[in-house]
């Protein structure tokens, strides 16, 4: 087995190779006093796109204590249409309000005709489609002067004439545009049993050096006149299975920054640092393992 | 060789938003019924979640049930237009009071305003209000020609209904007896805290005056038709609401 140097060629966003979790507004005023060992906070660009008040006083206090990365979920940068000009300007205003160490959106488009679709819609893989999402990556970058990650989707639906494959595709995009990926693992496992694919070979389908975060997070599940569904809930702990397809991944890639995400039915605080907490062990053991075996070779 | 239609993505949105529509051709066929179900409830779902968390106390008054039925056809007639849904729902109190079945409970457009208002008032621009002590620095021959710069976090909210008092039970449990007259709620953000003032009579008159850019003498005079007003009050709630960010001289 090849083992990848640990630093050489690899995508360098500024986020500590650590368990970051998702900031969640009841969470604020314990993480303030408590001051939990995590690597990292990641809020949802969105939630933060008012003009003041408390959110953003908040979000100042826990930046001066944490590394920050930024997530977007409403560009919809797979979309047909030219993106939001107005948009990007929002997104702008907080990256220079927060400096935040990574800044991160979805291969998804969810706005249509000025509506938005409240969804991460899956794009067709199609020649035609892949230049407009290079070109809005590019203008992204070039906005924001930033190199963003793209996030893998979850998916339930695939288009029936679709030209390439998702890995392809994104192999694709992060050639074109020098972009890296933020790898959802529970995506990744959520999309093949979907869609009936193997997480192992879409994984190894992924450009390991260009990978700079990865998501863990629960999903739920439900069976319709297909059979097994899989929803990205992100409302329970990750799953076993999860956890096993992650440190597969780490072997690849070595340590990545990786944040928890937690968004419906958001437990306490300890339960959230709980999986923190497994994601920093599996983190650590890559860690020693990399310099072991470097070091027996 | 087929390909993906030019319109895929107009096909897919139409779908989403019209149940009744099948899923285009585009998709996969096997089971694409059943999953692309997934993406509606999404929708739907997740936008009428959006509104109860907005609407908390609109939603205690009727039920969920009720609440969740009448935001899932909000929904349908004012899709968002924005990926940003903090403010999403504005139309709503609106919406409410054209809404058959809502006219039961008469005050409820007013209560959603109430609640509109207050999101509206957590989420706006930071500016330093004026403290009490600068009173003090402007001679009283200046005060009635001085025009009020007013905090962009202050909101008015007037009803026929006492909202603030239903407001009050359900948000904060104070179930004194509710007298059934006409309320003017003043909302502010003292502190990075939202706050409700019930103002006293002609004080919503007075304020609106003042947002117009009227001088404290004429916002006086307006106020005045109603024989009940006095300033003193009134001027007190601005300033313990941090509702004033400037006075300025003629």
């Amino acid at each position: 087995m090849t083992i990848l140097p640990l630093d050489h060629g690899r995508i360098r966003c500024h986020l500590p190779d650590r368990a970051g979790i998702g900031l969640k507004a009841q969470h604020c005023e314990e993480i303030v006093a408590s001051r939990p060992a995590i690597g990292f906070v990641e809020v949802h660009a969105e939630n933060y796109m008012m003009a003041g008040g408390p959110p953003l006083r908040m979000l100042e206090k826990i930046r001066s204590s944490y590394p920050l990365s930024l997530h977007g979920i409403g560009l919809s940068i797979g979309g047909d249409g030219p993106l939001d000009r107005a948009h990007l300007m929002s997104l702008k205003k907080l990256l220079d309000r927060f400096a935040p160490a990574a800044f991160s959106e979805h291969l998804a488009w969810s706005t249509h005709n000025g509506i938005f679709l409240n969804n991460l819609l899956p794009v067709p893989y199609v020649r035609r489609t892949l230049a407009r999402v290079c070109d809005h990556i590019d203008l992204v970058q070039e906005r924001l002067g930033v190199r963003m990650l793209l996030e893998n989707p979850s998916s339930y639906v695939v288009y029936e004439r679709s030209e390439m494959t998702e890995t392809e595709f994104l192999c694709e995009v992060v050639k074109r545009t020098g972009c890296g990926l933020l790898l959802d693992v529970s995506n990744v496992f959520v999309s093949a049993v979907n869609l009936a694919f193997d997480p192992e070979a879409y994984i190894a389908g992924l450009p390991a050096e260009h990978i700079g975060e990865i998501h863990l997070a629960g999903f739920s599940e439900r069976h319709d006149e297909g059979g097994r569904v899989l929803v990205d809930a992100h409302a329970s702990p990750v799953d076993q299975v999860v956890w096993s397809l992650y440190e597969q991944v780490l072997r690849r890639t070595g340590p990545v920054p990786t944040l928890i995400e937690w968004d419906h039915m958001v437990p306490r605080l300890p339960v959230l640092l709980e999986d923190a907490r497994e994601a920093d062990r599996v983190l650590a053991e890559e860690s020693i393992r990399r310099s072991v075996v470097r070091r027996s070779a | 060789m087929m390909h993906v239609p030019d319109d895929w993505q107009e096909q897919v949105a139409a779908a989403l938003l019209d149940v009744s529509l099948p899923v285009p051709d585009s998709l996969r066929h096997t089971w694409s019924h059943a999953r692309f179900r997934i993406h509606r409830e999404t929708f739907y779902g997740g936008l009428v979640e959006v509104l109860a968390a907005h609407f908390p106390v609109c939603r205690a008054v009727v039920g969920g049930e009720f609440f969740a039925a009448m935001a899932r056809i909000f929904v349908e007639l004012h899709p968002p237009r924005s990926p940003v849904l903090l403010q999403y729902g504005e139309e709503l109190p609106e919406f409410i009071a054209s809404y058959a079945p809502a006219s039961s409970t008469p005050y409820l457009p007013d209560l959603a305003s109430l609640e509109a208002a207050r999101r509206r008032s957590f989420h706006a621009a930071d500016l330093e209000p004026l403290t009490i002590e600068t009173l003090a620095s402007i001679p009283p021959c200046r005060w009635e020609t001085s025009r009020a710069k007013l905090h962009p976090a202050l909101e008015i909210t007037s009803s026929r209904w006492p909202i603030l008092s239903i407001w009050q039970a359900h948000a904060e449990g104070a179930f004194d007896t509710i007298g059934w007259k006409p309320e003017d709620v003043l909302v502010t953000r003292p502190g990075l805290q939202v706050i409700a003032q019930l103002l006293p009579p002609g004080g919503a008159m007075f304020i609106d005056a003042l947002s117009r850019r009227a001088t404290f003498a004429e916002a006086r005079r307006l106020a005045a038709r109603d024989p009940a007003f006095d300033l003193v009050p009134v001027l007190a709630m601005l300033f313990r609401g941090g509702a004033l960010v400037a006075i300025e001289p003629a």
